[in-house]
């Protein structure tokens, strides 16, 4: 495997992936170069120091920024570390880690992870609006721009991404190579076009119109790899599944690609839709998931559902390429892909990973789609190809329907694990140490409280000092059915890496028995049952109440008093933002107090007074331009005038208004304190702050300002 | 559950102190701990509980992944569509996109 395969800087706990197949760091700052960090897609970042889990599970974790950016953001974030910056010679412009981010504006953005500015950003062409996408398309944004991951090369200090634009009232696809240090374009984009060939020999062109660029981009092989399918699975006469590369460098497009349906005819079996008409598809999709590399360069990758035929197509099927898509070199199509197809089962919802594999060990790669079959595939051997009538050749166990991706890491035991993402629950499964061998059930996570808002499965990945014992931490995302974005973190060590008890806030200690009761395990109160419960999951909400939960994932609530409220909804974990985390007006974003309420700024609403938002509506009489946390978690706003108001559980406290004005405006200083001083972290502002005490009278003013740590400004 | 008289023992509350012994007091503010073999030891002083553990504070039985955070990181503006995100970890720092948001992550100093 080619060295860009791998994120630079990341050290490899895997000696079997050799040392010449990495690239040599001093550094141990890790850069995120690639969608799910490496041309393997194992997700795994095993360079990380800091988070481990007693860190992570510790009330020092804590959200750092949030940064407003203008749409939806589908790309994963891709870090280049100060580190890498300095020694490329831009250590004094990037002094930190620099975040890229691609939104579907056609944007990119450069921030800086310690301040969260925005350093650099820049347009690259009108997106694609909904109205003019197949059949007006609504699982996505209000307009497609970069849709993919893009991907890094750091040798050559550049990024690629593909571009959603529309031109000329037409659809367009381009291929950038853009500097990494002033977002230029290093050389002109490149429309994207190709011809595939049928099966009769005649060809076809690849049309923009109907083609999602979804997959993120591969770079291995010293080549730029895209895959394409649909959008909402419309114009099925049209739309089929592409893999297409670029040199990079160069943005020469390959000379071979894969076209994944070459019938010459739409056929009409099977439509899933009960639609009357033909269809191709066999997409390349895969949730976003990007195609993987093994260590010899081949690309593989998944297709989606299509019309029930074998003949001339690959649907629902692992595809093996050569480095330069002249040929499918291997694939596995399961027995009941007509099935599938028939369904809108397929299994291109989910992505392949490629397992490193250890020193002499099997070779083996996973996937998964929404049938919930996770497959274990020996790459040392077949694929498995079509065997009608089954049985299939890789084994399989169910690990949840998915809209998905696998992501890998190894224990402190040196035992090699996936890490499965289907439905609401992530999975640990052991890697066998055979090519004969099949997945071992290890660990299951709790249910992620709001991963009911779509389509099942979810999105892991994994960072571990190394092998270091309490090290590995599981990191997913789910969205909630009320549109919010939840981050979960697992430790990777089964069942020792939380505490053993937990304390309400009657100071009851709450632990489990090592007595079970079906799949579930008995839950102790100081020591003793209680109320004859039993659960896997024992949680303390923000207002200190017990919360337990069975396997069958339902909740129950601590009543005080030996008894249960039972079923009634999930706890609210929600933990208070650190004091002095600060909401503007043009800042966005939102911050959480003790209670667990989210504030935000809404609309204008009176001068420059912006209206605040208490859990998504509107406190009424409510307006200002700037918000914190204080010290004791209480949420606190400030309006144009220089009033502070607390909140106080139903309404807004003012503070003693004689002395905030006297104080607020002291001849020679602004009426309200300056935007850009709160803003900034530079020397000066901390300053401003520290001196403040000084030159006020030891009065009222401390008193009647939220309390914030001076430490945690800079 | 079995629930037997202890030891003679009665009182208004029940509270594990720090070390993990149970302690007792009436409704007359006095305090008892547990001696471990049938009796009970008066204390002038109450116990040394421990704080309530912080929101999320989590125990997993065995065969579990034990969740050690969970935290609303983001926003979805648009229900017809999967958010298929990924969180991305580095250099101490977590990092989580999403619509119209980029939330950083990390340890308070």
């Amino acid at each position: 495997m080619h060295s860009e395969n791998f994120p630079r800087g990341f050290v490899r706990a895997l000696p079997a992936i050799g040392a010449a197949l990495l690239m040599a760091s001093a550094a141990h700052a890790a850069d995120v170069t690639t969608y799910h960090y490496d041309a393997q897609r194992t997700g795994l970042n095993n360079a990380e120091t800091t988070l481990t889990q007693a860190a992570v599970g510790s009330s020092a974790f804590h959200r750092l920024h949030a940064i407003t950016l203008p749409t939806q953001v589908d790309a994963q974030p891709l870090i280049v570390s100060a580190a890498t910056m300095a020694s490329w010679g831009y250590g004094s412009q990037f002094p930190h880690d620099v975040v890229y981010i691609a939104d579907e504006a056609d944007n990119v953005f450069a921030i800086d992870s310690s301040t969260g500015a925005i350093l650099l950003q820049k347009n690259f062409g009108t997106p694609v609006a909904q109205q003019n996408l197949p059949g007006q398309c609504g699982n996505n944004a209000t307009t497609v721009g970069i849709n993919s991951t893009p991907v890094i090369d750091p040798a050559n200090k550049v990024m690629y991404f593909i571009t959603y634009t529309w031109e000329n009232n037409t659809a367009v696809y381009r291929v950038h190579e853009m500097n990494l240090v002033d977002l230029s374009e290093k050389i002109p984009s490149v429309v994207v076009a190709a011809k595939g060939t049928l099966s009769d020999g005649s060809s076809v062109s690849f049309f923009a119109g109907t083609e999602r660029q979804r997959p993120a981009l591969l770079l291995a092989n010293s080549n730029i790899y895209a895959g394409f399918g649909s959008f909402c699975d419309s114009n099925l006469t049209i739309t089929r599944g592409w893999m297409l590369g670029w040199q990079a460098g160069t943005l020469t497009p390959l000379a071979a690609n894969e076209l994944t349906d070459q019938q010459t005819t739409a056929q009409s079996t099977n439509n899933p839709y009960g639609l009357p008409g033909a269809f191709f598809l066999s997409s390349v999709w895969m949730s976003g998931f990007g195609p993987s590399a093994d260590a010899a360069g081949n690309v593989y990758f998944v297709t989606g559902n299509s019309d029930g035929i074998f003949a001339n197509n690959l649907p629902d099927s692992l595809l093996r390429m050569a480095p330069n898509l002249s040929s499918v070199t291997d694939y596995f199509t399961p027995a009941n892909f007509a099935s599938l197809d028939a369904a809108d089962e397929d299994r291109g919802s989910g992505g392949v990973m490629v397992v490193p594999p250890l020193s002499n060990g099997p070779q083996f790669a996973v996937s998964q789609g929404k049938d919930g079959r996770l497959f274990l595939h020996n790459l040392a051997a077949n694929l498995g190809g079509f065997v009608q009538g089954g049985p299939d050749v890789p084994s399989s166990v169910n690990a949840g329907a998915c809209w998905c991706g696998p992501a890998y890491y190894v224990g402190s035991d040196g035992k090699q694990r996936v890490v499965s993402n289907g439905n609401v629950q992530a999975q640990t499964w052991l890697v066998p140490t055979t090519p004969s061998g099949t997945l071992t059930a290890e660990a299951i996570s709790p249910e992620l409280p709001s991963a009911d808002g779509q389509d099942p499965g979810f999105m892991s990945t994994v960072s571990s000092n190394g092998t270091t014992a309490n090290s590995a931490v599981v990191w997913s995302l789910s969205r909630s059915s009320n549109g919010l974005i939840f981050l979960q973190a697992l430790s990777g060590t089964m069942g020792s890496g939380g505490p053993a008890t937990v304390y309400d806030k009657a100071g009851n200690a709450w632990s489990f028995s090592s007595q079970q009761v079906g799949s579930d395990y008995v839950v102790l109160l100081n020591g003793a049952p209680v109320g004859g419960a039993h659960g896997i999951d024992i949680v303390i909400d923000q207002a200190g109440t017990m919360w337990h939960m069975n396997s069958q994932n339902l909740w129950w609530s601590y009543n005080g008093a030996g008894g249960w409220n039972g079923q009634s909804g999930e706890p609210n974990v929600a933990a208070p933002s650190p004091a002095a985390v600060w909401v503007t007006t043009t800042s966005g974003g939102s911050i959480v107090d003790a209670s667990g309420n989210s504030w935000s700024f809404g609309s204008q609403s009176s001068g420059t007074n912006y209206d605040v938002v208490l859990n998504g509506s509107q406190v009424p009489g409510a307006y200002g331009v700037d918000m914190t946390i204080d010290t004791a978690g209480n949420m606190w706003h400030i309006n144009s005038g220089g009033g502070w108001y607390r909140w106080t559980g139903s309404g807004c406290r003012i503070s003693p208004p004689a002395r905030i004005s006297r104080h607020r405006r002291r001849p020679g200083r602004s009426s309200r304190r300056p935007r850009a001083a709160w803003s900034q972290t530079a020397p000066g502002v901390s300053g401003v702050l520290a001196r403040r005490p000084a030159r006020t009278p030891k009065s009222s003013w401390m008193r009647s300002r939220p309390m914030v740590p001076m430490a945690s400004r800079s | 559950m079995d629930a037997q008289p202890a030891y003679g023992a009665y009182g208004v509350k029940i509270v594990i102190d720090k070390s993990g012994t149970m302690w007792h007091t009436n409704s007359a503010g006095g305090w008892w701990y547990y001696n471990g073999n049938g009796g009970w030891t008066g204390s002038a002083t109450p116990p040394v509980v421990p704080s309530t553990s912080p929101a999320g504070a989590t125990v997993t039985a065995s065969g579990q992944l034990p969740r050690l955070q969970i935290t609303q990181a983001g926003q979805w503006a648009f229900p017809a569509g999967n958010a298929n995100l990924v969180p991305v970890v580095a250099n101490g720092k977590v990092y989580v996109a999403s619509y119209g948001q980029l939330t950083i992550w990390g340890l308070a100093n």
